[in-house]
């Protein structure tokens, strides 16, 4: 049975969310990762310019846990390279809706900004 | 000493659940952000991943912190809600506990812990017996607890060692006073020297105390210092109370002043006792004469009842005592030579 939907307005209720939330959010869209690989993901898609410290993240992890953005894997996807001490963490079809939704925000406020002529056309 | 170690030392500043749950994984996980950074960017990886741990523990610590105070008081709440016996019983015992801790506290500040609330306490010298009260009885000789108003004025002539000394009525009087044109109460008041608010470093809320004041002019009425809550109660706190005449049995005084609202009078001090009554006025003692009416309130008695001497001490140094028992007849009193021996009198 699919997920049910949550309304939008409880959606919006998470909005808007905090960088690391969003961050490891988005490093977790394509794969499941653990703490660290979450951590790497993050710099090597910024360049550097967002480095979480394992306290930021793992303060993240819990929020995103409670709130049923994320959950934990029981098993590592990949048994090979498993490591006991590394948790896995997945993104549930609640974070992936949440996510979703704060992309549409900050593109409507780019798309604004944009219309008034703030920010250049092509960035 | 290994960073990691270094590093779940400093774990200790999150709360035991949050520690438990994360500790070993961010232990890892730093460990090996710190040998990628070495790897890439040598000490300066090292010192930008310490920088950067170092930096977000406080706030994620408070954080995490702040979660499990608000997670405890949720699941208290959820508790006491689900059980509203319990409830009313627990809130019911700690009113009870609370309350009678503080009529207890309460208690014990005012009878054992509460300073006498004057400018120098530490400096105040009795030399009466604190339990003592009423009439100095018997001869002038021998040991007294108490001592005359004869006494405290040879005492206050002749000192040399006390930068002031002072003399009250050991014992409060209570005489029906009519205050403010109202109808007449009882009221308590102590006789004091004119020194009392000087020596205990007292000054007054309005108005003056008696020291500094002038001796009132034949036929003027004698002096009175009210307390601020005869004050607020009968005069409803108006400044214009300087000069209103009182009457104190059937004679009339004038008030000069209203003593601050905090000091209670030397008398609990003295006897270590909250019970001991606040005096509503103080009169002075030794000015007022038989015609002025101290006869019909009782107070012409004033020179043989007995009274407190406090002195409020000086500086030593320098100061030579004199002679207070130089009259004294050969078989000088017990008193005297007490004071002899404590060198305030030669």
């Amino acid at each position: 049975m699919a997920p049910r939907r949550l309304p939008d307005e409880d959606i919006d209720s998470f909005l808007p969310l905090p960088t690391a939330v969003f961050h490891v959010l988005v490093a977790l869209a394509d794969r499941d990762r653990h703490g660290y690989s979450i951590m790497q993901d993050v710099a090597a898609r910024t360049d550097g310019k967002v480095r979480l410290s394992a306290g930021t993240l793992y303060s993240a992890v819990r929020r995103m846990l409670e709130q049923g953005l994320i959950d934990e894997l029981r098993e590592s996807p990949d048994p090979a390279s498993a490591d006991e001490r590394r948790r896995y963490y997945t993104l549930t079809p609640l974070g992936r809706e949440v996510a979703l939704a704060e992309a549409r925000r900050v593109t409507d406020l780019l798309t604004q900004a944009r219309a008034a002529g703030l920010i250049p056309r092509k960035l | 000493m290994r960073a990691v170690t270094l590093y779940r030392a400093l774990l200790w500043a999150y709360p035991a659940p949050f520690r438990r749950e994360y500790g070993r994984e961010m232990a890892g996980a730093f460990d090996a952000e710190l040998a990628d950074a070495r790897l890439e960017a040598g000490w300066r990886g090292t010192a930008g991943t310490w920088a950067r741990a170092l930096r977000d523990l406080i706030p994620t610590a408070i954080r995490e912190h702040r979660h499990v105070l608000i997670q405890d008081l949720r699941h208290a709440v959820r508790i006491l809600v689900a059980s509203p016996v319990f409830t009313i019983v627990a809130i019911a015992s700690l009113a009870l506990g609370i309350g009678a801790n503080t009529a207890i506290f309460s208690l014990l500040n005012n009878v054992m812990f509460t300073r006498l609330p004057v400018r120098e306490p530490d400096a105040l010298v009795l030399f009466t017996d604190p339990e003592a009260s009423g009439v100095a009885i018997g001869s002038q000789t021998g040991e007294r607890s108490l001592l005359t108003y004869a006494e405290f004025r040879e005492l206050q002539a002749h000192n040399r060692t006390l930068e002031a000394v002072m003399a009250a009525s050991s014992s409060l009087h209570r005489v029906q006073a009519r205050l403010a044109g109202g109808e007449p109460e009882e009221i308590a008041i102590r006789l004091v020297s004119t020194s009392y608010f000087d020596t205990l470093g007292v000054p007054a809320l309005i108005g003056r105390t008696f020291t500094g004041a002038r001796e009132p002019a034949r036929g003027s009425l004698p002096m009175a210092v009210i307390a601020y809550d005869v004050w607020q109660r009968r005069f409803g706190g108006r400044p214009d109370v300087i000069g209103k005449p009182i009457t104190l049995r059937e004679a009339s005084f004038q008030v000069i002043g209203v003593a601050p609202p905090w000091f209670f009078g030397y008398g609990r001090w003295l006897r270590n006792s909250f019970l001991e009554d606040m005096p509503g006025v103080f009169v002075k003692l030794g000015r007022v004469r038989a015609e002025d009416g101290w006869l019909r309130v009782d107070l012409p008695a004033a020179a043989a009842r007995g009274h407190h001497v406090i002195g409020l001490r000086a500086t030593p140094a320098g100061m030579a005592p004199r002679a207070f028992g130089e009259h004294d007849e050969p078989g000088e009193s017990e008193q005297t030579k007490r004071l002899r021996a404590l060198g305030y009198v030669q």
